[in-house]
């Protein structure tokens, strides 16, 4: 029982502080060292969640 | 050590994180979310079995989601009133989802005309993936084709024919000019949304974003940003669903979110460098291609 809640834990939070994690490195990153060329959009934003 | 067995197939890390590589690339490259090609190439290189491969493709697309999550929230496009309108029933739905894989995967397999297993969950869920991807490579040849500019930018909604369905209770969307909608109809959608999420291990955009744009009427950028906390709320709920099944294998997930944090990033580098045209159409053969993959497998499966 323990065992099946510290697995279903895992599988939702491990993810997720992965995805924090590797958001607040890539926010830090552009913070000190701005894109010099203007970031160009995505080519099909109507797609962007779409699938 | 570098190799984990999935069901009862012996799968490489490594080959896992260059696929998270390749298919981050390729959702930084075209500013989508690649889910759409995860579960099937997890099931088709892998053999990893489908239940797995939509649980564990849900779980990795938490830690991806969460960025856009955040960063959508910044620019504070969309309505939010359609999220909490559709979240609850979304949760149902994903749960619906979930409960219908289970039940294919149960039906187990049948022969075909060599005497040969073919797998009844499998097959299925690649004829609703083929079905998906045709569908999305043809919208995205025809607006190469017309050379169309996007439309992102232009905020004007007009209501759309979903908006004069009359079924009571109702509720105003102000954010995006849009005075009445049926609160029933859109939980329905919100129902359907997570049903998607839950059987193929995608975000459910798939059926979300056209009933915004040409159901409701909404702008390309107000669709864009709603439905992002709906999206979180089912991919969560998802993972939940499928963990609770023991569908999610945790190494997979991993090992594809740490090729994918870092492949998204090479990708959307590299956009900048290449035209709209060009991007739209080498989509749409990535499309067309992964389409042809599936129509390969299904023959053989059933030859």
């Amino acid at each position: 029982m323990l065992g099946t809640v510290v697995y279903i834990a895992a599988c939702v939070f491990v993810p997720l502080g992965w995805g924090l994690v590797t958001y607040a490195v890539t926010r830090a990153i552009e913070k000190r060292r701005p894109p010099k060329a203007p970031t160009k959009k995505p080519a099909m934003p109507e797609l962007e969640y779409y699938l | 050590m570098w190799h984990i067995t999935v069901g009862d197939q012996a799968v490489s890390l490594p080959a896992l994180t260059a696929v998270g590589l390749a298919i981050g690339f390729v959702a930084g490259m075209f500013g989508v979310g690649g889910g759409f090609i995860l579960t099937p190439l997890l099931s088709l290189s892998f053999k990893i079995p489908m239940p797995i491969a939509v649980g564990s493709a849900l779980c990795q697309k938490i830690g991806t989601s969460i960025g856009s999550f955040l960063k959508h929230r910044q620019y504070q496009h969309g309505e939010l009133r359609v999220d909490f309108v559709m979240v609850g029933a979304s949760i149902f739905g994903v749960d619906a989802g979930t409960r219908l894989l289970g039940l294919l995967a149960s039906l187990g397999n049948f022969e075909n005309a060599h005497g040969r297993p073919v797998s009844i969950v499998t097959l299925t869920l690649e004829g609703i993936y083929a079905a998906m991807l045709l569908f999305a490579a043809s919208m995205t040849l025809n607006a190469a084709r017309k050379g169309q500019k996007s439309t992102s930018n232009s905020r004007q909604s007009t209501p759309g024919p979903l908006t004069r369905v009359r079924v009571p209770p109702y509720i105003a969307l102000p954010e995006v000019g849009i005075p009445k909608v049926s609160v029933t109809v859109m939980a329905y959608i919100g129902f359907a949304t997570g049903l998607l999420s839950g059987l193929l291990g995608i975000g459910g955009g798939v059926a979300l974003l056209p009933v915004l744009i040409y159901g409701y009427g909404f702008s390309i950028k107000d669709a864009a940003g709603t439905g992002i906390l709906l999206l979180f709320a089912t991919v969560l709920v998802g993972t939940f669903e499928h963990a609770l099944r023991h569908n999610v294998d945790l190494r997979v997930a991993l090992a594809i979110l740490a090729g994918s944090s870092v492949g998204s990033q090479l990708g959307a580098r590299t956009t900048a460098r290449v035209s709209n045209q060009v991007l739209r159409v080498s989509f749409a053969v990535l499309l067309l291609g992964t389409v042809g993959a599936i129509g390969i497998d299904m023959v053989r499966s059933l030859s």
